[in-house]
């Protein structure tokens, strides 16, 4: 495509304003702040995982120990309640999982912050 | 020097983005003034786009420029922008030869101020789109693939785009021309 020339001339006559002076500092703080809060965003994230991992594993020695043994919990005996309370726990789990999940993918495509 | 940068920040030394900042600022600001026209907005998109860059700095393909994939980003954050501000653009029909003779002599009469502030004013009463595709082809100069790269569009509404934006620039030109002459006469 040929180039009209009196456009050209034209053209490179138009005025464009320059950026202000403190727009790199700018964008560098916002970068910065960033940087900081995922980084923040990520720790918060890495121990939700643990404690999640933690009351995981005690949630399932405890189940175990109780199913096993007679015990009762006001008045409640855990072994004749025992699917009752599997069943329970294992939705607080998988919805605790999936919220957990949900968030680890949320961050690393930025998609909300904690 | 690009992947230089690129390497340095992907390994953690965000401070280096900086050179991005300084070395494609203007070229970012330009572009993204062409679509918006006003330097508040325009800023406020140039930070954003930076910031989306820097973001997804990792999903960058080393092989392609970063000019045409940071322009790409200014060019698609701008437009979504000037989508909100709803303006109807008149689309004109061909300009004679013989009126751009005219406009060419006629811009002549008035002094390099003047010029400065109707070519300004006449640019701004272009769509985004005819904005952009001058800005790339004309003073940029870029050939049309790049501003396929940059924009995405196909080579058939490039071209449309300029011709229409060349029609456009010379109507406004002419109109405002002919009625500061006429105040001067």
């Amino acid at each position: 495509m040929q180039k009209d020339n009196t456009l050209h001339r034209l053209l490179e006559i138009k005025e464009t304003p320059e950026p202000s002076e403190f727009m790199d500092d700018k964008i560098m703080t916002i970068i910065s702040q960033n940087v900081l809060q995922t980084s923040k965003n990520r720790k918060i994230l890495y121990l939700a995982w643990f404690f999640f991992m933690i009351g995981l594993v005690s949630g399932i020695i405890i189940s175990t120990i109780f199913i096993k043994t007679d015990t009762t919990v006001f008045g409640f005996n855990l072994s004749d309640q025992g699917l009752i309370i599997k069943v329970l726990c294992v939705s607080a789990i998988l919805l605790l999982f999936e919220k957990l999940y949900r968030l680890s993918i949320g961050i690393r495509y930025k998609q909300f912050d904690i | 020097m690009d992947d230089f940068y690129i390497n340095k920040v992907l390994s953690g030394d965000y401070n280096s983005y900086n050179y991005f900042v300084k070395t494609y600022k203007r070229f970012a600001f330009s572009i993204s003034y062409a679509i918006l026209k006003d330097k508040k907005l325009t800023e406020e998109v140039v930070q954003d786009s930076f910031v989306k860059a820097f973001e997804q700095l990792k999903s960058f393909n080393k092989e392609a420029k970063f000019q045409t994939w940071f322009g790409r980003i200014v060019i698609n954050e701008s437009l979504r922008i000037a989508k909100t501000k709803v303006i109807e653009y008149v689309v004109y029909d061909e300009i004679p030869t013989k009126d751009i003779r005219i406009i060419n002599d006629s811009i002549k009469l008035i002094n390099e101020q003047e010029q400065k502030y109707y070519i300004s004013a006449v640019f701004k009463l272009l769509s985004p789109k005819e904005a952009i595709a001058l800005e790339l082809f004309y003073l940029k100069e870029c050939s049309i693939k790049e501003i396929i790269d940059l924009t995405g569009w196909s080579e058939s509404k490039i071209k449309m785009l300029l011709l229409r934006g060349r029609k456009s620039f010379y109507s406004h030109l002419k109109k405002i021309l002919k009625t500061e002459l006429m105040e001067i006469i």
